[in-house]
């Protein structure tokens, strides 16, 4: 039994559920969650040319971005500090894990930053509520 | 690899991330969690709060880097009172950027 954590972009999340459903994979946690990545959130690159290139974090613009603080900004955009992502949390059994990975990679690559992390790990025991069926019998 | 999984108190929320961020750890996820611990809540005279609001981070570091995290997440939150936090770690076999579809 393997665990899968998918930390993905919100708008997929649609597609997604409906790619794992299609697989096999039926049962699947959803949270929403913020997240923040290599470049400590988005800098908004794309749409203003000031972003563009220049700046490796976004806190080290703002040490404490504050509605104030970014009032007085005058690029175009406002640099994200936390960028809203849902969390997808998936135990699977019987799927091949390579399989649940590949169709989530798939549907959510886009190529630019913020496509999501996948993170696995091993699952020891689940248990059913209803009838206390423990196991992969849990599961399926 | 391992999780690292951080309750801690919502007003520490922002000098964590920044203290991590300086030590070289900026991705990380937040969540918004209610909870409660072995006081099973908090009582303030005649009222009683069954759960309380946290933060929980959840970051992914590998192995060599998990007590230099802990390190900077518990000097930075630790206030000495009761609902600091606790932190806990797990194993992660496998890793994958979905941008690039490989392993990290």
């Amino acid at each position: 039994m393997r665990e899968l954590f998918a930390i993905i972009r919100q708008e997929r999340v649609g597609e997604t559920l409906e790619a794992l459903s299609a697989i096999g994979v039926d049962s699947v946690t959803v949270h929403t969650v913020h997240g923040r990545g290599k470049q400590g959130g988005n800098i908004m690159e794309e749409v203003d040319p000031l972003m563009r290139g220049n700046i490796e974090s976004v806190s080290k613009i703002w040490k404490f971005p504050t509605p104030s603080s970014m009032a007085g900004a005058s690029t175009l955009t406002k640099p994200v500090f936390w960028v809203p992502k849902s969390l997808l949390d998936i135990v699977v059994s019987e799927v091949p894990v390579d399989r649940v990975v590949e169709t989530v990679v798939r549907l959510n690559r886009t190529g630019r930053p913020g496509d999501g992390k996948i993170f696995l790990l091993p699952i020891e025991d689940a248990v059913r509520i209803r009838t206390g069926e423990t196991g992969d019998a849990a599961i399926i | 690899m391992k999780m690292v999984r951080a309750v801690i108190r919502t007003e520490k929320e922002h000098d964590v991330v920044l203290a991590l961020e300086g030590a070289g750890f900026p991705a990380m996820t937040k969540a918004h969690v209610f909870g409660r611990g072995k006081q099973k809540g908090l009582q303030v005279g005649p009222v009683r709060y069954d759960m309380l609001p946290k933060v929980l981070l959840l970051l992914v570091v590998n192995d060599g880097d998990v007590s230099k995290v802990l390190t900077v997440i518990t000097d930075t939150t630790k206030t000495g009172f009761i609902g600091d936090g606790k932190i806990f770690v797990s194993a992660i076999d496998e890793a994958v950027t979905v941008r690039t579809g490989e392993g990290l």
